[in-house]
């Protein structure tokens, strides 16, 4: 409830200080001409859609929508994701953020994300509320953090940073590094505690333009591997090289 | 009395009063639409004024009743006209928000009326949105009185507005929302990976390491000359293609009034073979100076005068990140036609260096001298000839009264400016045999010297891959002449020579990373206004923390740059240059009541957040300034009327 507080304190300040400034004129202006100097609204979207194949073979599709819609100072995210590995049911999930500017280079944010699990005919959705930190670290590093919890007594964190390396001005390398720790989780279909998952990779993009970027990507992968539950048999950790191929849009 | 006798002598009073009447009414009617307009080749909807791109020019002489009728055209959009650097009634002054100025409705008017108290070289375009970038632009040329020259030497026999100014296929709209997504989005000469490679074999992995995280970590890049490319020049509206033409006959003497008209760029300007004579500045006249070439920051305007004697010259406007150049050319009329434009080979790029992160101090035990340093750095790179004096007497004779902030320097810091030196220095093996010969006091000299050297050679080698540095370093080839601000001098005695009373400290603040721009560490929708007393004499320092160069502009008044000239022949400035990393200070009389903008004059750094109000207003002896503006200034009676 706290989240749906925020948004509409959010949405409260936009519209006053709107009021504030048409207070000022004896006359409304046809247009707010303070916010034409900062106070606008932008947006930006991006959608990553690829194939990875793993050393055994094995392939999936993933896509991620990560947008976002605000002012300098107060955005709404909203992040979205669906995998689907090969002869597998498609897990996806999506988190809705708000996010506040707190430093040159950093937002806090606040919200909720959902994911829903496909286990053979059984599904688990789950709830649980985000805090993290979005921005970019010295070095050029895109971070972002969260901490999750919520039902089945999830506490996870997780951990993204890339940077871009310049091949030249259209072909760039991106190292990324991407980290989930899960301290706790008594859900049916959990993951082991620990580093659940790590990825360290090297995508390389040819920027056709600055909205179509098809990209090629590698990287090794680490699984922790399923925890011991009433309704899953626990699993072994796996490692192991990944390659892929995708397409990255922005608008 | 008969209603006759009372009329003819409100009329006589009327014309007792009003020291105007007699003067010339000179009336425009300026409409302004959307129109298809081609310049690159696809059409493309651009704003017109009677349907023209760009906008038409105004004439004027000094002493006129200007009446200009605008009509809005536009569908859904507000729209405004700013007489850039007049001296008028705040109302008048057409920026929306201030003085009670409301913009224009669509398919709304309004009359502008003032007095034109000035004489000189200026322009007009669009305070909203970005409809300056859309086209919104225009000359405005006053001419004394009876176009009798202001001084012998301005006397010419031809008269040519040069207005330089950026085209873009994309709309101000959209750039601006692509700016937003991602700051980088029209960067497309960053640094690779292979230019770290070279300097790590040219200065090996410590160095290109030191050098390299300092600016990683102040997520800086050193080629950010510009925010936005992708640009096609302009020469009064006309590609280099189309190639603007001014005739003259053998023997005329010519004015040449340049107009920096662009949103978002910066020009190295030159006639090759051709000297200029620079007489006015920002549309006040100067003393003469004889130069080779000159860089002009957007909005400034400098008119010069030429001596053609070739059948043919071209002008060349280049874009300070050598994306491109405007293009112009001086024909001589009993000649044959002029032959297509040559594309000139396009200036090495200049790289950002420690200095323009304000951090290249030299010694830091002694502030003073240090910035002396930073100065001489400055100058030499664009003065080559002059050098040597340089290094040894222009300690006194600073650029701009630079006097840094030194308070928020590390020594860390210090440390990193040192080995940005080193850096330059191993750049070029064959100075070090100098540099160890040399007395440490004059080891900073030669050190200061480097730039100049590097970029000599470069230009002998015409070698267009070896990187210059320092964002003031327009290449200038050895033994030519490029105008600094330390060379303007007023031509006529300033009238106010008082010291400032205060300071009023500017501090041009960028995130480049998420596009934001500020004064003071606030974006305009969230700042508080600037005060000043009316009357009041005070000190502008510009304090330059960001990574690129801010041309910031003063609406309603001039100031007088500081620039090392005696009080009373500093130069008149509307808009003034603050290089990155730099402090550059202006006196200013506030001698006019009202609102006025002050605003870094990049359109997209102005739209990200880069303006202040600054307000003129009566104070009651020793109270506070009042806290709501007086809207009927002195200069406002009969103005207002105007607002319908």
């Amino acid at each position: 409830m706290h989240i749906t507080k925020l948004f509409s304190q959010m949405i409260c300040c936009g519209v006053f200080s709107s009021i504030s400034v048409f207070s000022f004129a004896q006359e409304p202006l046809t247009h707010d001409h303070l916010r034409e100097h900062g106070g606008q609204v932008y947006q930006a979207t991006t959608i990553d859609t690829g194939w990875t194949q793993n050393e055994e073979g094995e392939g999936s599709f993933s896509s991620e929508l990560e947008s976002w819609v605000g002012t300098d100072e107060n955005k709404l995210f909203i992040k979205a994701h669906v995998e689907k590995a090969e002869s597998e049911d498609a897990n996806y999930g999506g988190s809705l953020l708000y996010s506040r500017n707190v430093a040159d280079y950093w937002d806090v944010q606040a919200g909720v994300n959902y994911e829903r699990l496909q286990r053979k005919d059984q599904k688990q959705d789950r709830w649980v509320g985000v805090v993290g930190l979005h921005g970019m670290a010295p070095y050029f590093f895109e971070t972002d953090a969260y901490l999750y919890a919520g039902e089945d007594q999830l506490w996870k964190l997780s951990l993204e940073t890339e940077r871009d390396l310049l091949f030249t001005q259209k072909l760039i390398g991106k190292p990324y590094l991407k980290a989930d720790v899960i301290l706790q989780d008594e859900s049916r279909y959990a993951s082991k505690t620990g580093i659940s998952s790590l990825q360290a990779g090297f995508q390389t993009r040819y920027e056709i333009n600055k909205k179509v970027m098809p990209f090629v990507d590698f990287g090794y992968g680490y699984e922790k591997g399923l925890k011991q539950t009433a309704w899953q048999t626990g699993t072994d950790s796996e490692h192991g090289w990944y390659y892929g191929a995708g397409l990255t849009l922005k608008f | 009395m008969s209603h006759k006798t009372i009329s003819s002598l409100v009329a006589v009073f009327g014309l007792l009063v009003s020291p105007w009447s007699l003067a010339a009414i000179k009336e425009y009617h300026l409409n302004i639409n959307e129109q298809q307009v081609n310049i690159t080749g696809q059409p493309l909807k651009r704003i017109t004024v009677n349907g023209k791109f760009t906008a038409p020019l105004l004439e004027f002489e000094e002493g006129d009743d200007a009446v200009i009728h605008v009509h809005n055209q536009l569908k859904n959009q507000d729209t405004s006209l700013h007489w850039h650097g007049l001296l008028l009634p705040g109302l008048m002054d057409g920026v929306p928000g201030f003085n009670n100025f409301k913009g224009i409705a669509p398919n709304g008017d309004f009359v502008y009326r003032f007095k034109v108290k000035q004489n000189g070289t200026y322009w007009y375009h669009a305070h909203s949105k970005g409809q300056e970038q859309d086209g919104l632009y225009g000359p405005l040329v006053i001419y004394p009185k009876g176009k009798i020259p202001v001084a012998a030497h301005e006397k010419t026999d031809r008269d040519y507005v040069v207005m330089l100014s950026d085209f873009h296929n994309s709309s101000s709209d959209s750039i601006m929302k692509n700016l937003k997504k991602s700051a980088e989005y029209y960067q497309n000469s960053r640094e690779t990976v292979s230019d770290v490679w070279k300097q790590v074999k040219a200065q090996g992995l410590k160095v290109t390491w030191q050098d390299r995280s300092m600016w990683n970590q102040m997520r800086m890049l050193k080629t950010d000359m510009s925010d936005v490319t992708g640009y096609t020049f302009l020469v009064n509206g006309k590609t280099p293609q189309q190639n603007w033409t001014g005739d003259f006959k053998a023997g005329d003497k010519v004015r040449l009034r340049f107009i920096n008209a662009s949103a978002m760029s910066f020009f190295d300007v030159r006639i090759p073979n051709l000297k200029m004579t620079v007489v006015s500045a920002d549309g006040q006249p100067v003393k003469p100076v004889a130069i080779d070439e000159f860089r002009i920051g957007t909005a400034e305007t400098y008119d010069v005068i030429v001596e053609p004697k070739q059948a043919n010259y071209q002008i060349e406007a280049e874009s300070i990140d050598r994306s491109g150049f405007a293009i112009g050319t001086l024909h001589d009329e009993n000649t044959q036609s002029a032959s297509p434009i040559k594309m000139p080979q396009s200036r090495s790029r200049s790289l950002l260096t420690m200095e323009d992160m304000g951090m290249n101090h030299g010694d830091g035990a002694s502030d003073a001298h240090a910035s002396h340093q930073m100065n001489m750095q400055h100058d030499m790179s664009a003065m080559p000839e002059v050098k040597k004096e340089a290094s040894h007497t222009n300690h006194d004779h600073t650029m701009m009264n630079m006097d840094h902030d030194m308070k928020d320097m590390s020594s860390s810091q210090h440390d990193h400016s040192m080995m940005q030196m080193k850096h330059d220095m191993s750049a070029m093996p064959e100075m070090k045999h100098d540099m160890q010969a040399k007395t440490s006091s004059e080891q900073d000299h030669s050190m200061m010297n480097m730039n100049h050297e590097i970029q000599a050679q470069s230009e002998n080698k015409n070698k267009k891959d070896e990187p210059v540095y320092g964002w003031a370093n327009a290449s200038t080839p050895a033994g030519m002449k490029a105008l600094q601000y330390s060379d303007l001098q007023s031509l006529t005695p300033q009238p106010d020579t008082r010291a400032p009373e205060r300071e009023l400290v500017i501090r041009l603040g960028g995130n480049m990373e998420r596009y934001i721009w500020t004064i003071n560490g606030k974006k305009f929708s969230e700042a508080a206004p600037l005060q000043v007393k009316y009357g009041e004499r005070i000190r502008l320092k510009f304090v330059n923390d960001s990574m690129m160069a801010h041309p910031m502009h003063l609406h309603g008044m001039f100031m007088q740059l500081e620039n090392g000239q005696q009080a009373e022949n500093l130069p008149n400035k509307h808009t003034v240059i603050v290089p990155p990393g730099k402090t550059v200070t202006a006196l200013l009389t506030a001698d006019a009541l009202g609102e006025w903008a002050i605003h870094c004059h990049l359109l997209y750094h102005m739209s990200a957040g880069m303006m202040n109000k600054l307000i003129v207003a009566q104070v009651n002896d020793g109270a506070q300034p009042a806290s709501q503006v007086p809207v009927q200034s002195e200069n406002e009676k009969g103005a207002s009327h105007a607002h319908h």
